[in-house]
């Protein structure tokens, strides 16, 4: 899309926007900056919700002016770190889970932007079959603690024929490849910006394609760079997920507990699979497959 | 990095190859950096089912799993391709389809894309090269001509050897390797990260006693043919910004080997130095544009003496100019004086010209049964200078192109063969390009104009067309041509040996003088070895069975081939056999679990139009049925085993089977950061015979090595 189609095309959309916003709206979404994307989600939570919903920049809110509304929605990184708190139910979405956990006590709940990493560790098994041997590496080992790991057995990462590595016992993330990328067949990504920044994914990427290794995750935005796949919920899924939550806090004033998106895609960067001379399956019955995986372990 | 990958590694783009994630919303709201694009299109391999030729890839994890010890020993599991051994060089060769089984010669051996083909005396040289099968990466074998793409000599196949980058071997490795046959071999290799790269320093020595005879009795070594190799190198690789890597490699070494066997007399040994250094420069100028700078010096300098006790008269002049005026007649007079058959020795005498006879005269006028001993050498040196500049581009989602500009110089001097020196200067021009012409069809042509200062001009193509059945399913039908162009031995030979210290009393009364029997041509005008190649291929991977398998069927017509020996007793040299190979060959790879994997390879080959003389020079070790298997399986607590199976039928000339069968068991324990190992491999040989020459071939019938090993 043109730069200039991009403008109009946000020019029409807030306009329509503006006009069907009455006064006594529900929601309040912040969000960083008028773009398709914000606008889009705001229009399909709004089709889901029936509810009206205000739109604001973070630049344009006044949080002290925020009253009228039964719910704050905050979109997006840039606006959490940015919101001063208010009295009003708060979630968070498109948020990491480590952003979430610092602003915790002004959140009433959210919904995580980074696919788990049990979802990534299910589609890489999915995609290699199972008892291929997976290696996943961390920074260091409090990590285990944040992605809620801690607890699992060695017995269990066995059984699973995973492996699990840690960056800083070794001199270096390239050293700590050497075994990883030697001992399995596929490395899964952590949502983890630090270490895979856009200098480590370089190294990260280049070493495991030299030796036939495919990268899943850490999510779809690197695909594009190399990875093989990931999961990802788009604007459909983050619309859906955000109405149900909004409408339970809303009706009953019980917010859920924060948590990951439960409607997701699978994505691919389909060179890259055949190069690596991997099969690739259906992308929707996939996400369908693990979905469903997912829906019965959490009975 | 290796043109395979650069040149089949266009990654296939498709119309709608990035839909699904574009539409994703993550980087709009702050959360994630710029995430650069790493694997590139001119970065990725080209999938298995759309390489215009066939392909086999040996891993490095198959190298340990065999426990290879050289490069050779790994490539015995590839269809249609054998090792023999040289007895001249003592050393092991490499054939793929046929060839005479003293030289690796009708193939294009590349280490990081560096040609390893020494033009002096046109073959290659597998012991004259600093490479340990612990560094490599993976072997890409491309069976079939590919001229088109690497130029003269990538004749039936081409062997793509790509050592593991610095990262990859992180840390140190220790090994040790000691068995039967006087097996002593030892490697230590580090590797680290520098602040913008890495570079690893290998060193390694490898000895074995050789074949021991047949005959040979409980600790005693018939052959006197120990050889030796070691070496030092440096791979060092250098991110000079995002964009630009340099990639240097140097190395150093020496070789040693006798070769005295059963059917010499006297010592013999060669003892070569060897050096290269490397320069290659890879330009990312844009997802795709990729360029790439190439350099490579190498030389080898190498002596070859023999010691030997012959009659006198061999150094007499007179008897040279005998041989150079009639040389049958010589060669005929020698034998009959041998087998003291006065009847034809006079025979002989009476049908040569007067001149002749007082030549004769002269020579019997001195006690010709007198033996003088003494020293000739083989000795010479030789080296190259490699320069070339290559470009990627991806013009189109359907279209890209390969294209390169080399230039190459080759100097042999050689005082024995040349009596000095002797040059080539060869430029070369490739271009290849792909076209997708539909989603289910490929089409990939290519070409290489060589000009060469000692050969004709010449020009090979080869066109391409991959029809996808599906995305892991293609046939290919392929046709090609290729050259070998003659090398300085060949083309411009002036051998001529020189007997030195030559023991004391003579009847000559000289300490150095020539060997009767010369060689010499300014320039034989020998054609090139020319091959044409119909294929047609079939590729399928089944993921349901864990089945991944390739086969070809082929009609191989060659041309002007020089299937004369290259030595002093061979006068006449022509680029005169013809020959067609026609054969089906066939790899399967089945990996049911992770942890298991067998390996298949089948070749039959039929051979004619090719005359009796030369048939069995060129087929000797060329079977018409083969069959390699080899079955890996990864245990529990780093337990792994390997066990091959070799199986080759009806070679020389059809008379043969050789079969043997090999076992490794490998364990590995993790202590701390420490990773010891130990593995033992036991070879046994069914057969009775040598697979090449009589003599090659050791009293037991089963060989044992231990290796021990720690990696930290």
């Amino acid at each position: 899309m043109s730069m200039e189609a991009r403008k109009l095309t946000i020019a029409v959309l807030t306009l329509l926007l503006l006009c069907t916003a009455k006064a006594d709206a529900a929601v309040l979404f912040v969000i960083p900056e008028y773009s398709p994307n914000s606008i889009a989600l705001v229009n399909k939570t709004n089709r889901h919700l029936g509810t009206d919903i205000d739109i604001k920049t973070i630049v344009d809110v006044d949080p002290l002016d925020t009253e009228q509304y039964k719910a704050i929605v905050l979109v997006g990184s840039t606006v959490l770190t940015q919101w001063p708190g208010s009295s009003i139910p708060t979630i968070a979405i498109l948020v990491s889970t480590k952003q979430v956990s610092k602003h915790k006590q002004s959140l009433a709940t959210s919904i995580y932007a980074d696919p788990p990493l049990a979802r990534q560790v299910l589609l890489a098994i999915e995609l290699l079959g199972a008892k291929q041997p997976i290696g996943i590496l961390f920074k260091n080992r409090q990590q285990l603690v944040e992605y809620n790991i801690a607890d699992v057995s060695i017995e269990t990462w066995r059984q699973m024929k995973i492996s699990l590595y840690f960056a800083d016992e070794s001199e270096s993330v390239a050293h700590a490849l050497v075994p990883l990328l030697r001992d399995n067949s596929a490395l899964v990504g952590i949502y983890d910006n630090e270490l895979y920044s856009p200098e480590n994914i370089k190294t990260i990427l280049i070493s495991a394609y030299r030796q036939n290794i495919p990268l899943i995750g850490p999510s779809a935005a690197y695909l594009k760079a190399g990875a093989l796949a990931s999961t990802y919920s788009n604007i459909d899924d983050t619309a859906l997920r955000l109405s149900e939550v909004l409408k339970q806090g809303l009706t009953t004033g019980q917010w859920p507990a924060a948590d990951y998106n439960p409607y997701f895609h699978v994505g691919f960067n389909e060179q890259v699979g055949r190069s690596l001379n991997m099969p690739l399956p259906n992308a929707e019955a996939l996400a369908n497959k693990i979905r469903a995986i997912e829906a019965a372990d959490s009975k | 990095m290796n043109k395979l990958i650069i040149l089949l590694g266009i990654a296939s783009l498709t119309v709608n190859a990035q839909d699904g994630y574009d539409s994703y919303i993550y980087e709009d709201f702050g959360n994630i950096d710029y995430i650069p694009e790493v694997l590139t299109a001119t970065r990725l391999k080209q999938p298995k089912a759309e390489t215009p030729a066939s392909v086999t890839v040996i891993t490095a994890e198959q190298i340990e799993a065999w426990g290879a010890r050289n490069i050779p020993e790994a490539l015995r599991f590839v269809p249609g391709m054998f090792v023999g051994h040289s007895q001249s060089e003592s050393s092991d060769t490499v054939i793929y389809h046929a060839s005479a089984q003293n030289f690796t010669r009708r193939l294009q051996v590349l280490i990081d894309g560096r040609s390893v083909y020494n033009a002096g005396v046109a073959r290659v040289l597998w012991d004259d090269t600093p490479l340990a099968v612990e560094d490599v990466s993976r072997i890409e074998i491309i069976r079939g001509p590919s001229s088109a793409t690497y130029g003269a000599n990538a004749f039936l196949a081409t062997i793509n050897i790509i050592t593991k980058s610095p990262e990859e071997s992180l840390g140190t490795q220790v090994r040790y390797r000691a068995g039967n046959r006087g097996v002593q071999d030892a490697y230590l290799s580090h590797s680290n990260l520098t602040s913008n790269g890495s570079y690893r320093l290998t060193t390694s020595y490898n000895s074995d006693s050789g074949f021991d005879g047949k005959d040979a009795k409980r600790g005693e070594d018939k052959w006197d043919d120990d050889k030796s190799n070691k070496f030092v190198k440096l791979a060092y690789q250098h991110t000079l910004n995002n964009d630009t890597q340099l990639n240097f490699y140097a190395g150093l070494g020496n070789s040693y080997a006798n070769m005295d066997s059963s059917d010499l007399v006297g010592y013999e040994f060669r003892d070569t130095d060897f050096g290269f250094l490397q320069n290659t420069v890879t330009f990312n100028f844009s997802a795709t544009h990729q360029s790439q700078f190439k350099m490579y010096w190498q030389k080898t300098n190498r002596n070859h003496e023999q010691h030997s006790s012959m009659p006198t008269v061999f150094f007499d002049p007179n008897l040279n100019r005998l041989y150079l005026l009639n040389p049958d007649a010589t060669m005929n007079l020698l034998k009959a004086v041998d087998d003291e058959d006065d009847g034809k020795v006079q025979s002989i005498y009476m049908g040569m010209q007067s001149y002749e006879q007082d030549l004769v005269d002269s020579l019997l006028s001195e006690d010709i049964n007198e033996t003088v001993e003494g020293w000739h050498d083989y000795n010479y040196s030789e080296q190259r200078f490699d320069i070339e500049w290559q470009d990627t581009v991806i013009w189109h989602d359907r279209f890209r192109t390969v294209s390169s500009i080399s230039y190459r110089h080759d100097q042999a001097s050689s005082q024995a063969m040349f009596q000095g020196s002797r040059s080539n200067n060869a430029l070369r021009i490739f271009a290849n390009a792909e076209w997708r012409i539909t989603d289910w069809l490929l089409l990939n042509t290519a070409g290489t104009y060589e000009h060469e200062e000692i050969n004709k001009e010449a020009f090979s193509p080869r066109i391409a067309l991959n029809w996808l059945l599906s995305k892991q399913q293609s046939l290919r039908f392929v046709y090609s041509e290729a050259i070998r162009s003659p090398d300085m031995i060949e083309q411009q030979p002036n051998i001529k040996l020189v007997g030195r210290n030559l023991s004391q009393p003579n009847y000559l009364n000289v300490t150095e003088a020539v060997f009767f029997k010369t060689v010499h041509a300014d320039h034989r005008n020998l054609r090139d070895e020319e091959i044409t190649s119909y294929e047609i291929g079939y590729y399928s991977m089944i993921p349901q069975l864990k089945l991944e398998l390739d086969i070809k069927v082929y009609k191989e017509h060659l041309t002007h081939l020089i299937s004369d020996p290259l030595n002093l007793h061979e006068r006449y040299v022509d680029s005169n056999t013809e020959l067609n190979i026609n054969g089906v060959e066939g790899q399967f790879k089945w990996q049911p679990k992770a942890s298991d994997w067998l390996l298949l390879t089948l070749a039959h080959m039929e051979f004619d139009n090719i005359k009796d003389g030369a048939f069995r020079l060129e087929t000797r070790i060329s079977p018409q049925d083969s069959a390699t298997a080899s079955w890996h399986h990864k245990g529990e607590n780093g337990w792994s085993s390997t066990l091959s199976y070799l199986w080759l039928d009806s070679f020389n000339n059809g008379n043969r089977l050789y079969q043997r069968s090999e076992l490794q068991l490998r364990k590995q324990w993790q202590v701390k950061q420490y990773q010891p190992w130990l593995s033992v491999f036991w070879q046994h040989r069914f057969a009775d015979n040598a697979l090449g020459h009589w003599s090659q071939i050791n009293s037991t019938s089963n060989i044992y090595q231990l290796q021990a090993g720690i990696n930290f």
